[in-house]
């Protein structure tokens, strides 16, 4: 693929073209000549103005909403004030028998105990988490309003009341041949302002392929040499049929623009894709299995025996861990996380060859594990069954492995100069509720967490939207989890407007939800927080 | 939301009812096709339900109800074909090609199993672009001739690999009311019957009809079938431009007009963009390229513009 620079070019230059070849229909020759003069200046003044154009977007989500108090939900970023609950832990305490919420102070916030350590990097050794925030903002204490999990995704596809989807918020406005991409995500949705349409991919197999082989040209031989001879006739004619086709039916303008993105695509030749894939696939196959190698060593967690006794808390997915079993010994040298390693392929191809602004992919958790013999166990995001101390253990791996890979796409996204123009937003359906006696968890729609990594984020890292210290959702979940509590300046918790707005405002397009307050601002460069700090209610 | 389990039907009236009120506002449905609204008629669904009804009074005695009908996707010429044939037929020659048009609309749209209270708003949404069934019949229908030789085969192949196989690009098995969609093996079964897994479901399920995925794969069709010269003359006899008074049809105005016509199924189009094509032809013959040259570029150009999609 081309630069941007000259896919925007290209873009224009077809765009023009289709212009040029349509006004001589209503239009006198001046007419023609100045429109042709200032549409070219707009269009120049356009491509100039390329780094004020619209972000690019990457919305992952973490499909069956996995419980992130571990992880990215900071519970205590700015203070301490913490009421614990048996389920919530971030490290093994010191005799082995229950979780700890501990977390480490780094550039300038709280984190959960994890962010201290060192994740594999790309061409051997290894790098701090927390490189990561560098450039993040963290929303918590999100109402998500909906305790269904298709429904809170659909919701963060699209919010309530929002006259465009997230996904549409990039897609819609580039100039990029795909308008979105979106893989293994079950409620994803393009809404769109421009009647554009999004491509969902299964993931499996050579996904570049899946994308791309519909533009991978056969060379027929005499047939080949003719049609290029006819090219421009053959233009002509099919853009005569297709104005003809838009005066009966409107809509096929978007039929038209696919063809010429379709065209673009056709004529970018892209080769055999193999090679491309299998190699940006091994790169994050790799990072993860160094990830979740069970060499590692991180304190507070795999340093010393963890052994189950068969309660409910040991219980990883319904099933319980054989009492004397040590923890750790369910990683192994097999456990892994292909759905990340293709899923995060795609998306840096995808992103880096500029053939969509807009891609949002789902992630899930370990498999591979070794549960009571059975060494291909799955662990599932939806932990409802999955007791504390095998929740903290795979839970610990896999932030490990998905820090890795984040941090790797960010790299090649600063390589290509995309990372202050991009925009990616990590989150789950909502947060968890857990449950007091250390045993599962529950759908915590009263507390989502949505944590978006971007070099436009200057002032970061930063942590807004409040939290109660102990409030009950459902029935058994006390203690300080999440739940989201009234901001000053908004009279209540975050919602998905705010975060909906929030995300437009990176993008540099109008918000889907223009009633709702984005919870930062550009100002002078320099993205600003609109209300106050995180912080905990009691 | 995706239980699994059969939807309650008040919930699913419901949702027909709200996705309904989408497809007239917005004119696309859930699953992002298009909804197809043919020129000169009411609406698609009028077309379909009256397809039904004429299939009911008509057809069903001998072929069986239409969501199971033996003659599932056969075309007009097809059912002409064995009205003209078929001396047990003959009594439908009172048809008329509307009527027919009508029963073969009906017969290429997927229809709920009998009982289903909703099978109406079904049919609404099922004409619509960009599903591969209709796009592969109706590409079928024009360069696949009976004889169904070597070269037939090769362009069903051309077909299969870059239409059929491809629910990602062009969709096929996806339902309005069904927010999900189903994987095309349910597609004539009970839905409620199918579970299928995710990647499944999200490959059917991506089916928004006018995408770049679809349009390349439907310019790569039109590249590849028309690359065998077959195609072209299977064209014209279908159009009825090649004939045995006419066996050599040049690519005027009026022949490629009527190209037109059969390709788009009557949809109007207008004299510029037959003008168009015209000079296409001319600089195809200026360039010492045969008739049959001349011919292969019209049809590619009307194979790959909008209206090829616009079934």
């Amino acid at each position: 693929m081309g630069n941007d620079h000259s896919s925007f070019s290209r873009r224009n230059f077809l765009s023009l073209l289709g212009k040029a070849t349509a006004l001589p229909l209503m239009q006198s020759p001046v007419q023609i000549l100045i429109e042709s003069i200032v549409m070219g200046a707009t269009q120049r003044a356009y491509a100039e103005a390329q780094g004020l154009s619209p972000r690019r977007l990457l919305h992952i989500l973490h499909e069956g909403a996995p419980p992130r108090w571990g992880y990215d939900l900071f519970l205590t970023p700015y203070a301490t004030d913490f009421k614990a609950n048996k389920t919530v832990g971030t490290r093994f305490s010191a005799d082995g028998k229950s979780v700890l919420y501990s977390t480490v102070a780094r550039k300038g916030l709280n984190v959960p105990h994890m962010w201290q350590f060192n994740v594999p990097k790309v061409g051997g050794g290894t790098r701090p988490m927390d490189d990561l925030l560098s450039n993040m903002l963290c929303l918590r204490g999100i109402n998500v309003a909906n305790p269904a999990h298709g429904g809170a995704q659909a919701a963060q596809s699209v919010p309530n009341g929002a006259t465009q989807s997230i996904s549409a918020l990039a897609g819609d406005p580039s100039t990029s041949p795909i308008p979105a991409v979106s893989a293994g995500l079950s409620e994803f949705r393009y809404l769109s302002k421009s009647a554009k349409s999004a491509v969902s991919i299964a993931s499996s197999g050579n996904m570049l392929s899946t994308l791309l082989n519909p533009f991978i040209r056969k060379d027929l031989g005499g047939f080949t040499i003719k049609r290029e001879s006819l090219a421009s006739a053959l233009d002509a004619s099919i853009k005569a049929l297709n104005i003809s086709a838009e005066s009966q039916h409107p809509q096929a303008n978007v039929l038209t623009s696919s063809l010429n993105s379709a065209k673009e695509l056709l004529s970018e030749g892209f080769g055999n894709l193999d090679q491309t894939w299998s190699d940006l696939l091994n790169k994050y196959l790799l990072l993860i299995q160094q990830s979740v190698s069970p060499t590692n060593q991180y304190v507070g967690i795999n340093d010393k025996e963890i052994l189950s006794d068969g309660s409910p808390i040991y219980t990883m997915n319904t099933m319980p861990i054989d009492a004397g079993t040590d923890l750790r010994t369910m990683i192994t040298n097999k456990t892994a996380c292909d759905l990340v390693a293709q899923h995060f392929a795609m998306a840096e191809y995808v992103l880096t060859n500029n053939l969509s602004y807009s891609v949002s992919i789902g992630t899930a958790g370990l498999t591979n594990l070794l549960i009571n013999a059975d060494a291909k166990f799955k662990q599932k995001y939806d932990e409802h069954q999955t007791g504390a101390m095998a929740s903290l253990i795979s839970n610990a791996y896999l932030n490990v492995a998905y820090s890795a890979c984040l941090l790797e796409l960010i790299d090649q996204l600063k390589a290509h100069g995309m990372f202050e123009e991009t925009v990616i937003v990590s989150g789950s359906e909502f947060g968890r509720s857990p449950h007091g006696d250390g045993f599962g968890s529950g759908h915590g729609y009263s507390g989502g967490c949505s944590v978006i990594y971007s070099g436009a984020l200057q002032a970061s890292p930063m942590v807004l939207g409040n939290i109660y210290t102990d409030r009950i959702q459902d029935v058994d979940d006390a203690g300080t989890w999440g739940f989201g509590a009234p901001v000053a300046e908004l009279g209540k918790a975050l919602s998905l407007g705010n975060w909906a707005s929030t995300i437009a405002g990176l993008l540099r397009v109008p918000s889907p939800n223009s009633a709702s307050t984005p919870v930062i601002v550009e100002t002078q460069g320099v993205f600003k927080p609109t209300i106050e700090l995180a912080k905990q209610i009691t | 939301m995706k239980s699994g389990g059969k939807m309650n039907p008040v919930t699913r009236t419901l949702l027909t009812v709200i996705t309904c009120a989408g497809i007239l506002v917005f004119g696309f449905n859930n699953c992002g096709f298009e909804v197809l609204k043919n020129p000169g008629l009411e609406s698609g669904l009028d077309q379909v339900i009256e397809g039904q009804k004429l299939y009911a009074s008509n057809c069903a005695a001998c072929h069986g109800p239409i969501e199971s009908s033996s003659k599932r996707d056969k075309t007009s010429a097809q059912i002409n074909y064995a009205i003209s044939s078929q001396p047990a037929m003959k009594f439908l020659s009172v048809l008329t090609p509307t009527e027919i048009g009508m029963i073969e609309l009906a017969l290429r749209t997927p229809v709920d199993p009998p009982g289903d209270s909703e099978s109406k708003m079904v049919t609404e949404a099922e004409a619509r672009v960009g599903n591969r069934y209709l796009i592969y019949s109706n590409l079928k229908e024009i360069f696949v001739s009976s004889a169904l030789d070597g070269d037939d085969q090769s362009i069903l192949t051309v077909l299969n690999d870059n239409v059929m196989t491809h629910p990602e690009a062009f969709g096929g098995g996806c339902t309005r009311y069904d927010l999900d969609c189903i994987p095309d093996s349910c597609r004539y079964s009970n839905r409620d019957s199918c579970t299928s897994d995710r990647d499944l479901k999200s490959a059917a399920a991506a089916a928004p009809a006018p995408n770049v995925m679809a349009k390349g794969y439907m310019v790569r069709t039109c590249e590849e079938i028309l690359a065998i010269d077959k195609s072209v003359d299977t064209a014209l006899r279908r159009a009825e431009l090649r004939t045995e008074s006419q066996p050599n049809p040049l690519p005027n105005a009026t022949n490629v007009q009527l190209l037109m016509n059969f390709f788009f199924r009557n949809r109007p189009t207008n004299s510029d963009s037959v003008s168009q094509t015209v000079l296409l032809a001319n600089a195809a013959a200026a360039q010492g390229l045969s008739v049959t040259d001349q011919w292969r570029f019209v049809m590619l150009s009307v194979c790959e513009s909008d209206s090829a999609d616009l079934l």
